[in-house]
């Protein structure tokens, strides 16, 4: 019921972020394999391969890009009101995070599906280029969960941090700083623990330092 | 006497100072109670505690017998809040908004709430942020009305609003308290108005709860004293205290604090002729009881 109500005032406050995002996704497999035919098409040597891959990174930030758009956006009512209303309301914190998260969520499962719809079409329709091996399914698996994870990254970090989006870059400047840290062995000890948590096989960074296998050539 | 609130020891730090220090209250059920303070005396830190909205440092809140920390959402549901600054998602249309508000409240009356509406002449399809600052002050007494909570706390709710729209305001809560017997906690600035409605005053100042009584007690216990003295009055030996001392010729006017009226005869032995005892509004017993903490803060400093 409740949760019905806070899909509702999502889908009427932010259809329009939902909407821009869902063309989005859909679009991204569209455009991904015909960027990526074309630049096999006018090269056989590295550049075409570099223009296609470079293509496919762009294509990937707008996944990322719509995903963290949708978690900075989840909390603006309650920001605007300084909070006050939505913690009066006769619901547990605990409570309105976990139906603010779920409306949220059940929304960016739309651009998801589309993506996948137009993906698996995509894939079906048009032969893919040689170097594709993992065309609809890993593609997929690969933007639902980082979407999933910038998503709830963006959710958390809005909740906490009055500027989410400049947060985000801290985050992403820390990230890089324990990157070259590591990479360049200073703290041994700490390095190893970082590298452990940071890019170990059980970090939830995972999906995003993990390669995609679409652009594996 | 039932406690529809109490608090304890209540403290919560902002920086470096303490916002409120060491705050105890006690609301009775069915009472409406005043509480007073200067800007930035903690009262809207206070009434945040009491609602969770921000947690203390130290001290205990309980609301309606249970400790306000692990209020169960059933007893939230019967309490009404209107905050100092409405933040309700203003984007929303004010029928919307009633239907959003209504989903938390399984008691909400829609009836009543559209009876309000129109009485309160809010319109319907006009965006909440769109609305007057009075319609807006008196859209936040509807949604903190419409699910007949029996506990309100209104923070500062006719700020800024103009006479007329006060009234109306204060006659809605007067008229939703003679109905419901609900318990009112209200803060605000325009003293006047309070001392129509409530029968208990709390005065706050610098985070620190300084007088808690029935309001007639407390207009009882402060007086002004238009005396003649014949010799140096020692003020410590007094039966009260003295807050303000100021002289008129051979008479001075006292305020004091403390008062009872079998003393009048007892300040012969003091060298102290009373001549009148005048009694004071509520605005000069609270302006009485501040100007001399902040005297004695001065005269500290």
């Amino acid at each position: 019921m409740l949760l019905r109500e806070f899909v509702r005032v999502d889908w009427e406050r932010r259809r329009g972020v939902l909407l821009l995002t869902s063309a989005a996704f859909a679009l991204v497999p569209v455009i991904a394999l015909a960027l990526l035919a074309s630049g096999r098409r006018r090269a056989d040597g590295i550049n075409g391969v570099v223009l296609s891959q470079n293509a496919g990174v762009l294509l990937m930030g707008v996944v990322c890009l719509g995903a963290l758009a949708w978690g900075a956006g989840t909390w603006a009512d309650e920001r605007r009101g300084s909070w006050i209303y939505g913690l009066s309301l006769p619901l547990s914190r605990v409570h309105l995070f976990g139906l603010r998260y779920a409306a949220g969520l059940a929304w960016l499962a739309i651009p998801l599906l589309l993506l996948g719809v137009s993906a698996a079409m995509v894939a079906a329709a048009a032969p893919l280029p040689a170097g594709v091996y993992a065309y609809p399914g890993a593609f997929f698996r690969w933007a639902a969960l980082t979407s999933w994870f910038l998503y709830t990254l963006m959710f958390v970090l809005s909740a906490r941090f009055e500027r989410p989006w400049a947060s985000l870059l801290l985050t992403v400047f820390a990230v890089v700083m324990v990157g070259i840290l590591v990479n360049f062995g200073v703290f041994p000890m700490l390095s190893g623990l970082v590298e452990a948590v940071v890019f170990g096989t059980a970090s939830p960074l995972r999906p995003l330092t993990d390669g995609l296998p679409l652009f594996s050539f | 006497m039932p406690l529809a609130l109490r608090t304890r020891g209540l403290c919560r730090r902002m920086g470096r100072h303490f916002a409120v220090r060491d705050v105890s209250l006690s609301v009775p059920a069915g009472a409406v109670y005043g509480l007073l303070g200067p800007n930035g005396a903690g009262k809207t830190t206070t009434l945040r505690l009491l609602l969770d909205l921000v947690h203390p440092d130290a001290g205990e809140v309980e609301i309606l017998g249970v400790d306000a920390r692990r209020l169960p959402a059933e007893a939230r549901r019967r309490v009404g809040y209107v905050p100092e600054r409405p933040g309700m998602p203003d984007w929303m249309p004010v029928d919307r908004l009633l239907r959003h508000h209504s989903a938390f409240y399984p008691s909400w009356n829609a009836a009543y709430a559209e009876e309000l509406r129109v009485r309160m002449g809010i319109p319907s399809d006009r965006a909440a942020r769109h609305l007057s600052k009075g319609q807006a002050g008196k859209l936040a007494l509807l949604l903190a009305l419409a699910h007949r909570p029996g506990l309100l706390i209104l923070d500062e709710p006719t700020d800024g609003l103009d006479p007329v729209a006060r009234r109306d305001f204060t006659e809605l809560l007067m008229e939703y308290v003679a109905d419901t017997h609900a318990t009112v906690l209200v803060s605000s600035h325009i003293i006047h108005e309070l001392e129509r409605m409530a029968d208990w005053i709390g005065v706050m100042d610098e985070g620190a709860m300084v007088a808690e009584m029935p309001l007639e007690a407390f207009r009882g216990h402060i007086k002004r004293l238009r005396v003649v003295p014949s010799a140096e009055v020692d003020a410590a030996a007094l039966p009260f205290s003295l807050l303000s001392r100021v002289r008129r010729g051979r008479e001075e006017l006292w305020s004091v604090r403390g008062w009872e009226p079998e003393m009048g005869p007892a300040l012969g032995g003091h060298a102290v002729q009373v001549r009148e005892v005048v009694d004071l509004d509520l605005e000069e017993c609270y302006v009485e009881l501040l100007r001399n903490r902040t005297e004695a803060r001065d005269a500290a400093a």
